[in-house]
């Protein structure tokens, strides 16, 4: 029943016969007489082709494609010889359209791929191709539309029914991948409703996806090279722009019918938009131990794809033909050392406290609400780095009567429940490895000396994102003013870059003296602001003033550089240790 | 010789150039976020660390780099060697190889439907080389679909990566077969200004 209240929530922008007095004069899909000059209506359904995966996620299912309504799109009417827009309409929740034009014209309809709404709630979505129009700036790269073949409006109603269709012939994709944009647009659809049953007033921010036939799985070099051209070498978003990418080059990964996967990055642009993540992001593959701020993201987005899409099979399909696919089952799969540290740990928790399926410890279900209440509060502003003990913290001291069950879950997957606190305090599972607990460490800032050792022990790509390469501390100012923070690398030992040598030259950019020393660098942070920054390219240590720091508490992220610089000489140690001060400064 | 990693998102370097785009983004957010603007401001090379960094999909932990040895030329064998690492448990993967347009680009001896890579471990991972020959025929860009299966005890995981072969030209052995028959997707400009990618809607 909420469901449905939202499912018509989010078409309410729809035209409505109400608020247009054109509309009015006729509304029903029957033929009737016209008299020249008066209004004429095409309505009928606008669809795509949505292509499932097989059961067990072993690539696409194309014999098994199904037509489902384009719900929300734009719909236009266009005159097809000046191609003025004549009319306008949204697609309803069934995919239904009106338009309406005067008699004997010559038209066409068209579907952009958008959703739009303005008020409360509202939102802005587009569909767009990140290869085309490369001079132009990304929010200006085209929109995917499809278009009906042109027609006359003639003297009476008609109905006209268009469908998006996949272009696959059986063997390739021969024609126009026309229901992939859509595909695309309706899952977006499907995982905001989730959203406005808690949250029916949500303004959600502008975002753009960009999907392309040449989104490919090889990477360029840059960022911006492979948007231009397509080597974005996978599906990712991106917080500063706001907007997703999308795999889309056959044979090799596509994902507009992967519908899980475009739900799970949709989750990052909730993260942004709703809550805070406090990821450091990059390549993460499942069952490696994670930065705790990167297990918590990625747990969180792909139980959120679970729950949004109501399937705890996460499916990703690959390969020649999208013969091939790999799942995640939420309920079911564990995958690596459980812990804190593990994004299948994260989103099994997650995915067990929303479902109401008993299985092992999950005897209960909180449902989306109190898992919203928290994103959007507590983890938003907690002092904390944003992670599973954050969150479990607030939703345990927000549902005391599910603190038990939320304890058993968290057992069930090695994380130590009873007493848990933002910093988790008192966890004791290390991974079996060390340099990875106490995860805080405190320091006064007094000038007393704190020593604390990175370690690369869990990340064979410089990818430096994994279980002990950042080491935090904690921090209590209790009289405001400036800071000196100053880290000094104990260990490894190593000679320091001849006198006079500038690593911030463009001339030594080459220089081995820019990768074969350790490198500390740090970020002081202030419920999810970074107020300070230590990120020189200095040899072994880091000074760094914060000016005017208000009393509160405080965190730091303590990161070896040389753990995420591709660089660095493979014979450069695992493990770097770092003696830590934060001093009174003038 | 070109040595590439394809190992995905080096987020350091994918972000260095992410501040050039924002430029061209508006977006006003009015839900409650966190603003990094202040760390982008200072960085020099550390944007890897920054909360803001990139989020990609989850993937099986198997990868591959390969080296393409020589320049590709049409219709000359060029020879790849593929390093493959499986970074879970260092055990066998399997690999299947496919040409995205077999007219373009193909194989000089046709690779079994799906080849096990034999992997030898070093430190907790393994590591298995194998080389591929193949005949570019025409100029231009051109992927070779890499396709690795890891068998574990959550079942089958599988990543897919592509590599591309930019060939250059040997006029006299060029075979001058069309491209593959793909529609072309028209860049339009609509009665708003606004660039669209028009593609036919099927009538029922």
């Amino acid at each position: 029943m909420f469901l449905l209240f939202t499912s018509l929530l989010l078409v309410a922008c729809g035209k409505s016969d109400d608020d247009d007095p054109v509309a009015s004069s006729s509304s029903t899909m029957s033929d009737q007489g016209s008299e020249a000059g008066d209004p004429v209506t095409v309505s009928g359904k606008v669809r795509y082709e949505l292509v499932p995966p097989f059961p067990n996620c072993s690539g696409l299912d194309y014999a098994s494609a199904e037509l489902r309504p384009i719900r929300g799109a734009t719909v236009h009417l266009i005159d097809a010889n000046s191609s003025e827009l004549i009319d306008s309409d949204l697609a309803t929740e069934s995919g239904d359209y009106a338009l309406q034009s005067t008699a004997q014209r010559e038209v066409f309809v068209r579907v952009r791929a958008e959703l739009k709404q303005v008020g409360s709630p509202a939102w802005d979505v587009d569909v767009r191709d990140n290869t085309s129009n490369t001079n132009t700036s990304l929010g200006s790269r085209p929109l995917y539309v499809v278009d009906s073949n042109s027609f006359t409006m003639g003297d009476s109603d008609q109905v006209r029914n268009f469908t998006a269709a996949t272009g696959w012939d059986g063997a390739s994709y021969s024609g126009y991948r026309a229901a992939a944009p859509f595909a695309i647009l309706d899952t977006v659809y499907e995982v905001m409703l989730l959203v406005l049953e808690v949250d029916p007033a949500a303004q959600f921010a502008p975002l753009d996806i960009f999907w392309s036939t040449n989104n490919s799985t090889f990477r360029a070099a840059s960022l911006n090279t492979g948007i231009n051209s397509g080597a974005i070498g996978t599906s990712f978003y991106v917080p500063q722009l706001n907007s997703l990418f999308l795999l889309g080059m056959e044979d090799d990964d596509t994902e507009e019918f992967d519908r899980h996967v475009i739900a799970h990055e949709w989750g990052h642009y909730f993260e942004d938009n709703f809550s805070r993540s406090d990821s450091a992001g990059g390549p993460h593959s499942l069952g490696q131990r994670l930065d705790m701020r990167l297990a918590f993201s990625e747990g969180w987005a792909t139980a959120f794809s679970g729950m949004a899409l109501n399937n705890p099979r996460f499916c990703d399909t690959v390969g020649s033909q999208q013969r091939m696919g790999f799942g995640i089952h939420m309920e079911y799969d564990q995958f690596g050392p459980s812990g804190w540290f593990n994004e299948i740990s994260v989103l099994s928790i997650l995915y067990d406290l929303w479902d109401t399926q008993v299985d092992g410890a999950d005897v209960s279900s909180l449902g989306f609400q109190p898992l919203f209440d928290v994103l959007v509060n507590e983890q938003a502003e907690t002092s904390a780095f944003a992670s599973v003990f954050s969150f479990m913290k607030a939703l345990k001291a927000r549902n005391p009567e599910q603190a038990t069950f939320i304890d058993s879950l968290l057992a069930q997957h090695s994380i130590n429940g009873p007493g848990l606190d933002a910093y988790g305090s008192n966890e004791t599972n290390d991974a079996s490895a060390p340099d990875v607990l106490p995860i805080y460490t405190d320091i006064i800032p007094d000038g007393t000396p704190v020593t604390l050792c990175a370690n690369s022990q869990f990340d064979g790509g410089y990818s430096g994102n994994k279980l002990s390469e950042y080491r935090y501390l904690r921090m209590l100012v209790t009289n405001p003013g400036s800071y000196i923070f100053s880290i000094s690398t104990q260990s490894p030992a190593s000679p320091l870059p001849p006198p006079g040598f500038d690593c911030t030259d463009p001339a030594n950019a080459g220089d081995p003296n820019n990768f074969q020393h350790s490198d500390p660098d740090f970020l002081l942070v202030r419920r999810g602001q970074v107020v300070a920054a230590g990120q020189s390219c200095t040899a072994n240590s880091e000074v760094t003033t914060a000016d005017d720091l208000p009393a509160g508490d405080y965190v730091i992220s303590l990161l070896e550089f040389r753990y995420a610089d591709g660089n660095t000489p493979p014979d450069f140690p695992e493990q770097s240790c770092f003696e830590v001060t934060v001093s009174p400064g003038a | 010789m070109i040595n590439v990693s394809a190992n995905i998102l080096a987020a350091g370097l994918l972000l260095l150039s992410v501040p050039v785009l924002v430029a061209c983004q508006e977006s006003e957010l009015t839900n409650p976020r966190v603003d990094v603007a202040s760390a982008t401001a200072t960085d020099n090379h550390d944007l890897a660390e920054l909360p803001s960094a990139i989020r990609g999909k989850p993937s099986a932990p198997i990868s591959v780099e390969y080296v393409i040895e020589g320049t590709p030329v049409a219709g000359q064998t060029v020879e790849l060697e593929l390093t493959f690492t499986n970074s879970h448990d260092g055990s066998s993967i399997y690999v299947s190889y496919r040409s995205a347009d077999a007219d373009a680009l193909s194989f000089v001896t046709t690779p079994a439907e799906k080849m096990p890579i034999i992997m030898h471990k070093e430190n907790g991972r393994g590591k298995g080389k194998h080389r591929l020959r193949l005949v570019p025929r025409k100029e231009g860009r051109h992927y070779l679909n890499v396709l690795m299966e890891l068998e574990t005890e959550m079942g089958q995981l599988v990543k897919s990566t592509s590599i591309p072969i930019d060939v250059a030209s040997l006029g006299a052995q060029l075979q001058n077969k069309p491209d593959r028959q793909t529609p072309q997707r028209d860049v339009q400009v609509d009665s708003e200004g606004e660039a669209i990618i028009s593609m036919p809607a099927r009538e029922e």
